[in-house]
């Protein structure tokens, strides 16, 4: 099989290769940025943090976490609507993110728990899923919440 | 737009398969139940609004990429 890469500008990275195996396509968009449909998966080295970049925009680049991370029982149901749409045949086809707000003071990140991008990592397919979900926030203070779980 | 006047219990009807019932009326505020197929979503419109307000707000900062070292400083010594 012949990989077919692509060299992508990216303002994070500068030329960054890319395998066309790897893009993942976001039918939607991302709100917001509803015109951008593909996506790669960059991963920071020795961190838990990861990056969502535009293949299409290279000023364009998401600072990613596992939430499972940061909050080991972050958990949702996926509506049938969106397994649909993923062609999500069983729940190893699955990777969730969630996107990292960094501010000026980086003691202040937050994560975005309401809002989790969902990816089909065997059909390379993704979104950002709308969860209308009173126990995750959409701003989740990172260190605050490190702080409470050492304290507890 | 279409404008309707509905009093408590009232129902609308969209397209074939969606049902809008006025299930209570408040002073300020009117409690809605809505029946629709799986399929089609349901969301708070100042739900998205929000989001995508937060995820313009991810990508400002140029210097993220040096943050995202210092994050991870920060972090690795929390979690000492």
């Amino acid at each position: 099989m012949v990989v077919q890469k692509s060299v992508v500008q990216s303002r994070v990275f500068g030329q960054l290769e890319v395998n066309e195996e790897n893009i993942i396509t976001f039918e939607e968009g991302i709100p917001a940025f509803e015109n951008l449909k593909k996506f790669v998966i960059v991963k920071e080295e020795d961190s838990p943090f990861l990056w969502l970049q535009s293949i299409e925009d290279k000023d364009i680049a998401f600072v990613i976490i596992n939430p499972f991370d940061i909050k080991p029982d972050y958990e949702f149901d996926i509506g049938d609507e969106v397994l649909k749409k993923l062609e999500i045949e069983s729940e190893k086809d699955v990777a969730v993110f969630c996107i990292v707000v960094i501010p000026e003071d980086v003691k202040k990140t937050r994560v975005n728990l309401k809002a989790p991008i969902i990816i089909n990592v065997n059909k390379r397919k993704g979104m950002q899923y709308l969860l209308d979900d009173e126990r995750y926030p959409l701003r989740y203070y990172l260190f605050e919440n490190l702080n409470s779980n050492v304290q507890k | 737009m279409l404008v309707l006047s509905r009093k408590e219990g009232d129902q609308i009807l969209i397209g074939e398969n969606i049902i809008i019932k006025v299930i209570s009326i408040e002073k300020d505020s009117v409690k809605l139940g809505i029946d629709a197929p799986k399929n089609i979503k349901v969301l708070r419109y100042e739900l998205l609004q929000e989001v995508k307000n937060e995820n313009v707000e991810a990508l400002q900062g140029k210097d993220r990429l040096s943050k995202i070292k210092d994050l991870k400083e920060v972090l690795s010594d929390e979690q000492r």
